[in-house]
């Protein structure tokens, strides 16, 4: 028992090391009900009705997965919850539908052409799945040890006993084993699954030897049987994988290893081709299900001409992904071009694309979300500092007062107070600037600044190159 | 046809998805195979030449000789690769001197592709090239049963290390119709099921009175009588290989595996 308290105390250090308070940490679905109507606040969504209903139609389509290849831009001035839309919709999806995410400007590497990077983004975003005879382990739980080697930050230790009618057996778990246990918080007396090749871990519910332990069980527990036999056993699963994973199990001789190390380079088209065939061949024969996923490209106007086209062209694959761009772009020059063109993505390009368009909030919505996002930093704020940071919100940006939340709420603890009070954003406030009062203090003090040769034509150099 | 599928061993057990589909072919036939045997049995009783060739009618007895084959000799080893006809890989070692199979493995693939890997049914597992710990994040302890299956002239032997119970401890059954020997352990510490691939292929009965074991030095060693028809018929197959011209260029790389 003692080491199943070390292993609990261990548990909450984990979770505290895993999960940071990230910029749409607060998002947890697109807030609509059964009838894809959208709710004034829900899931972390806030405002931005049409917008979500929007992503509600586009959800269902996704869910059908009968069409592929349709492109869906989200565009809207910054800070319009472009991104959190297609957070939510990847919350929305679960966690078996591919959703890859990605910037604009990732494809930019040294490493792979743009199209080849394009292509893995698109052949990650289509999930199959497939039945395969898999080394299952299943058994009883009976000790589940975790030890942190000596000297802190050492690398775990972990040491799980299964059990049978028939037999026992140790098993030794690497860090990664340890972190799904305790997520699962498998503890003694549970019975469960555990997939050799993939490490997942399946709660089939608790012993019957143990249904006396009542304080350990919650309400729903459901009761099986200690299974018989061996511990080890052959057992067809579904396994879910991504077309580009299979690509790079089929690319190399180590192929798998790979994976592992994240160097796959590029995959030859001829290996990519023979996989299309043989999935097509599987689908035929009922023996695996394609799962159409998102890719989601962030910031799409950093995607230049030769993406585009390209674009067009993989859109047309019976294979491609549901994608979805997002964009705070204007009229604007393509990038790699001359020609200027609505958010910067070329009219035939936008000529496929469903447009939906997100507006900024209303002063009730920023309200709302300043207050989800202080419960999110869990930050207890007085409604006349929420009633200022309002007003910050509206006056300079969303995203500047949403960094003052945690910066007043340090400010308020330093002065042992359990809430922040308006002075607490009021010096925040005054301590760092916002964009537009930077940009007023560079203005005033030009001069004094290096490199200074009486500007205007800077920002033209920030443009993109090509 | 359908049977509870059991690992052959702790560390590999892939290999009976292959032994499968041939011991079942070799079930389809081996009843006509038994009641032949039966009816001859009666005309001339306990003909040993009869008996002998009836191996020569399963199916594995013809899917070796009908196998793409290659054989490189090595020190005193030689080995043969098999590609059989349904595209399943098999090798085999053979000590050159005493004519024993020291192991046989198979390549097993996954259904999504890739290099696949050698699965060990007879002998020392191959031990990997690259040792990836981030695979496999879960494996059994050190101090754990180790199950090794050998092969000698006359018996098949299991040996399970790490088996600290004395030996009343153990109950070795030999279970025909499931075909395979049940070891369990009255302190519900250790249980097994041992597949016997190389009798089911041939269509012959798996007999408790063939079964000896013994216990020593914390290792349980279970050995297995070999009937007549199958060192006859391993003594035969050496034979055959005998014909296969060993490779004499071997490049560098071909070496290690």
């Amino acid at each position: 028992m003692a080491s199943l308290a070390a292993a609990q105390v261990q548990e909450v250090r984990s979770i505290t090391r895993i999960e940071r308070i990230g910029a749409h940490s607060h998002i947890r679905g697109l807030g609509l009900d059964d009838a894809l109507e959208p709710r004034a606040v829900s899931q972390g969504m806030v405002g931005q009705k049409m917008a979500r209903k929007a992503a509600g139609v586009v959800l269902q389509m996704i869910r059908e997965g009968k069409i592929a290849g349709r492109a869906v831009l989200l565009a809207g001035q910054p800070g319009t919850g472009k991104t959190a839309i297609a957070m939510g919709l990847a919350q929305a999806l679960g966690p078996d539908t591919p959703f890859t995410s990605m910037a604009g400007s990732e494809i930019y590497s040294l490493e792979m052409s743009k199209t080849e990077a394009l292509t893995q983004a698109i052949r990650k975003s289509i999930g199959i799945r497939i039945k395969e005879e898999s080394e299952i382990i299943e058994g009883e739980v009976v000790e589940v040890i975790v030890e942190r080697a000596a000297g802190g930050g050492g690398a775990r230790t972990g040491r799980l006993t299964l059990k049978t009618t028939d037999m026992e057996t140790n098993y030794d778990m690497g860090t990664k084993m340890i972190d799904s246990l305790l997520k699962e918080k498998v503890q003694a007396g549970d019975v469960i699954t555990i997939d050799k090749a993939t490490g997942k871990i399946n709660k089939l519910g608790r012993s019957f030897a143990r249904a006396r332990d009542y304080d350990a069980t919650g309400q729903q527990a459901r009761f099986v049987q200690c299974p018989e036999g061996e511990l080890q056993k052959r057992k067809e699963v579904v396994h879910t994988v991504t077309l580009h994973e299979v690509d790079v199990i089929n690319s190399r001789t180590h192929g798998f290893l790979a994976l592992f190390s994240g160097d796959t380079g590029e995959i030859k088209s001829e290996v990519r081709e023979q996989i299309s065939g043989k999935l097509q061949e599987w689908r035929e024969e009922g023996k695996a299900e394609m799962i159409p996923g998102v890719l989601f490209i962030d910031e799409a106007h950093m995607l230049d001409i030769e993406c585009f086209s390209f674009l067009n062209r993989a859109l047309e694959s019976e294979t491609a992904p549901v994608v979805m761009m997002a964009t705070n772009r204007g009229i604007t020059r393509i990038r790699g071009t001359d020609y200027r063109s609505p958010h910067g993505i070329p009219l035939d390009l936008l000529d496929r694309m469903i447009i939906v368009p997100t507006a900024p909030y209303t002063h009730q919505e920023l309200r709302e979300i300043l207050n989800i996002r202080c419960e999110e930093e869990d930050c207890q704020m007085s409604a006349d500092a929420l009633t200022v940071l309002t007003r910050v919100a509206t006056e300079t940006s969303l995203r500047y007062a949403i960094q003052l939340i945690t910066t007043a709420s340090l400010v308020a603890k330093r002065r042992k107070a359990a809430e922040v009070s308006m002075e607490d954003v009021k010096k925040v406030y005054s301590l760092f600037l916002d964009e537009h009062r930077s940009e007023q203090f560079l203005k005033e003090y030009q001069d004094e600044f290096m490199f200074n040769d009486a500007a205007g034509d800077a920002p033209q150099l920030m443009e993109v190159t090509q | 046809m359908k049977r509870k599928t059991s690992p052959i061993d702790s560390t590999g057990s892939g290999v009976s998805t292959i032994l499968y589909k041939i011991s079942s072919l070799t079930e389809e036939i081996s009843p006509n195979i038994d009641s032949g045997l039966c009816t001859k049995k009666i005309i001339i009783p306990g003909n040993h030449v009869e008996q002998a060739m009836a191996y020569k009618n399963s199916i594995w007895y013809k899917s070796l000789l009908n196998a793409e084959k290659t054989c490189l000799k090595e020190d005193q080893i030689k080995k043969i690769h098999y590609k059989f006809e349904d595209g399943n890989e098999m090798v085999e070692e053979y000590n050159a001197d005493t004519r024993v199979l020291l192991r046989r493995a198979w390549k097993v693939k996954g259904k999504i592709g890739g290099e696949g890997k050698w699965l060990v049914e007879i002998g020392d597992p191959i031990p990997d090239a690259v040792t990836n710990t981030d695979a496999l994040d879960i494996k059994e302890s050190k101090d754990q049963p180790v199950l090794l299956k050998r092969n000698t002239k006359i018996n098949i032997e299991w040996r399970i290390r790490n088996l600290p119970y004395p030996i009343e401890t153990y109950s070795i059954k030999a279970n025909d119709e499931e075909k395979h020997i049940v070891i369990s352990t009255s302190n519900k510490k250790y249980y097994k099921k041992l597949e016997v691939p190389e009798l089911v292929r041939v269509g012959l009965p798996i007999e408790q009175s063939k079964i000896n074991a013994t216990h020593q030095f914390n290792t349980l060693i279970i050995t297995y009588n070999k009937p007549q028809t199958l060192i006859e018929m391993e003594k035969e197959w050496y034979q055959e290989l005998n014909k296969i011209k060993p490779m004499k260029d071997i490049p560098n790389e071909c070496k290690t595996q």
